[in-house]
């Protein structure tokens, strides 16, 4: 499903070139659980912002089903990350003063779809937050925030969900929690990439993407899934 | 519809972040405000200083004046004394030209009034009994003066409301004897009400007698400064004045180089020179006020700028949720509009609460123009589209990567 062949993306900071990543290849198939990990500035990031089309490759060539996202107008790859890609942020990223439930119908909004009722309230239930629909991340706790922005990414019922850092600003326990709930959605035949830089996270995943200095270093199978 | 959606969802921003909605509604009024209130006052009093040159000055008739120079006073640029305007003249305008129905001989200066002990310094006007109907004003009690009373110099008077207010204090003054200069004259009638003519002189605050009494037997003078000459209805006014001056070069004696010994004014002349001097009102409030709205439009552009930069990081969060540029530019644009278009609409109604209190005091004419109001909305509009489409922009460039870390 994602495919991405010698892909390289390149930033201009002052008068020097950064290669945020340089050379890379690799394949997610339909229902994967993968992990892409490294230190900071190792390029993960901006691995993340291409699979997800938030960014275009410099070099390389990065299929989505089959389709060159570099041949992708602007109003297409916004109509596929709506429909096909959820994003969850290290902070949460939720619209402050508003309900939960409009946080997560916010997709909506951009959606082609003619009927879109329910979507909302089901998402929060798949997270186990149909309770707090009318809170305010105000009135939610760092964990239950994070759950939100997962039911918002889930509310379209996408393929795939790209998490950068879920956990990055969450206690050990609430991230375990986290964790377990994405490998509850894998479950459920949701094709999940996180990003981390914490092995503890990683160990969740059912595969390992390393990456150090925009280069792969390492692709292995977890020899002993976590249950 | 997602348009509407769209439009929804940026219409609650808006209530996000109350403190900056509330000061760019607030620009935009101020703004809208001062160019309505303005070019409402300056509407008002052009149109209330055009109906009283009507009123001097109306469609068909034609001011003389003794001496060359322009009616702006100044610098008079013709020569001759102004010695030359007669009563004959006067007369022989009335026989010869056709389409002069009335002629109102005008001497006026002013003068000491004694009446009862007191004195005062008044406007003392002598006109023809035609003044009645080329003035349009008449008498509210008593008589006005007759043919007989001009051929005469009868010494009778006519007073005006604030005369009747300062010297009578209050009391009714028909019958009442004054001294003019040091002529005495009798009371017959009360001027009915005028306000102030388009020089600003109160025409409430003056005596009017014959002007053959004026020449004779107060001035003891033999010529005249003013009249007014009242034609058919129908008639060419510029012809009409081309005539007088043919018969007043003539019976003055000029020569083909010597220029014109008098002033002939006519109502598009006076116009003309009524709007000019109007124009502060009708051109140089409205553009400091016009400076105002430009004012606005920065500020509320300025503060939509902040907007979209505190908000890059929703911005960057839409466009990952599936918002394309277009989208966020709508959610933005209309977020300027909508704060504008509240600002303006409060702003043209403040501007008519203003207005309505400065009449109240009689400072401006009441019966408020409506074109400012126009004016105003429009303005708001301009505001919202100037104001809002560069931080449209610019939220919808925004990328998402540098606003999502």
């Amino acid at each position: 499903m994602i495919e991405l062949n010698e892909v390289g993306r390149l930033y201009r900071k002052g008068g020097a070139e950064i290669r945020a990543i340089d050379g890379v290849s690799l394949s997610i198939g339909r229902g994967e659980f993968v992990a892409i990990t490294g230190p900071s500035g190792s390029g993960k990031s901006t691995l993340m912002n291409i699979i997800g089309l938030l960014d275009r490759p410099d070099a390389g060539r990065y299929r989505l089903d089959g389709n060159d996202a570099g041949y992708l107008a602007p109003d297409e790859l916004a109509r596929i990350r709506n429909e096909r890609i959820g994003f969850v942020f290290q902070s949460f990223h939720l619209l402050a003063r508003t309900s939960a439930l409009d946080n997560v119908e916010l997709p909506l909004v951009y959606s082609d779809r003619r009927s879109t009722a329910g979507l909302g309230r089901r998402a929060l239930e798949r997270v186990g937050l149909a309770d707090r629909a009318d809170h305010s991340p105000g009135e939610l706790s760092g964990g239950q925030q994070q759950r939100v922005a997962i039911a918002r990414a889930l509310v379209l019922e996408p393929d795939i969900i790209l998490a950068d850092e879920p956990t990055g600003n969450l206690d050990s326990n609430t991230s375990g929690e986290i964790m377990e709930l994405f490998r509850r959605l894998h479950g459920q035949g949701t094709t999940i990439i996180v990003v981390t830089h914490d092995a503890e996270v990683a160990r969740h995943a059912h595969r390992t993407i390393a990456i150090v200095d925009g280069r792969i270093t390492a692709d292995t199978m977890a020899a002993v899934v976590r249950s | 519809m997602r348009t509407t959606r769209v439009i929804g969802s940026g219409v609650r921003g808006m209530g996000r972040n109350r403190l900056r909605t509330f000061f760019m509604v607030l620009a935009t009024l101020v703004g809208v405000a001062a160019l309505t209130v303005t070019m409402a006052i300056g509407e008002g009093t052009q149109r209330d200083l055009l109906d009283r040159l009507d009123r001097m000055l109306g469609g068909s008739s034609i001011l003389l004046r003794a001496g060359g120079g322009q009616m702006r006073g100044g610098a008079h640029g013709g020569s001759g004394p102004a010695t030359t305007l007669t009563l004959d003249d006067m007369r022989a305008i009335e026989d010869e030209v056709p389409a002069v129905e009335y002629v109102d001989p005008i001497m006026a200066a002013n003068l000491d009034v004694a009446h009862d002990g007191q004195s005062m310094r008044i406007r003392v006007e002598g006109h023809g009994e035609a003044a009645e109907i080329v003035w349009d004003r008449s008498v509210t009690r008593g008589a006005y003066i007759t043919q007989a009373d001009v051929a005469s110099a009868a010494r009778i008077a006519l007073v005006g409301e604030v005369v009747v207010r300062d010297l009578f204090g209050g009391r009714d003054p028909i019958g009442a004897q004054i001294r003019i200069g040091n002529v005495p004259f009798q009371v017959i009638g009360v001027l009915a009400p005028a306000g102030a003519d388009p020089h600003g002189m109160d025409k409430d605050n003056e005596i009017l007698i014959p002007v053959t009494t004026m020449m004779r037997r107060v001035l003891n003078v033999d010529y005249i400064v003013n009249a007014k000459l009242g034609l058919h209805e129908r008639a060419d006014v510029e012809a009409v004045a081309g005539e007088v001056r043919t018969i007043l070069r003539a019976r003055h004696g000029l020569g083909p180089d010597v220029p014109d010994d008098f002033g002939i004014f006519t109502p598009v002349q006076v116009q003309h020179v009524v709007r000019s001097a109007n124009r502060t009102f009708t051109v140089f409030l409205p553009l400091v006020a016009g400076v105002s709205i430009l004012v606005a439009c920065f500020v509320v552009a300025n503060l939509m700028l902040m907007n979209v930069h505190e908000r890059r990081t929703e911005i960057g969060l839409r466009k990952a949720v599936g918002a394309r540029p277009r989208d966020i530019r709508l959610q933005f644009f209309v977020e300027a509009a909508a704060v504008t278009a509240l600002g303006g609409l409060l702003a043209v109604a403040l501007a008519y609460g203003i207005l309505q209190m400065i009449a109240l005091h009689g400072a401006i004419p009441s019966g408020m123009p409506w074109q400012p109001a126009l004016v105003g909305l429009a303005a708001a509009i301009v505001v919202g589209i100037v104001s809002g489409v560069a931080p449209a922009r610019r939220a919808a460039a925004l990328d998402p990567v540098l606003t999502l870390r």
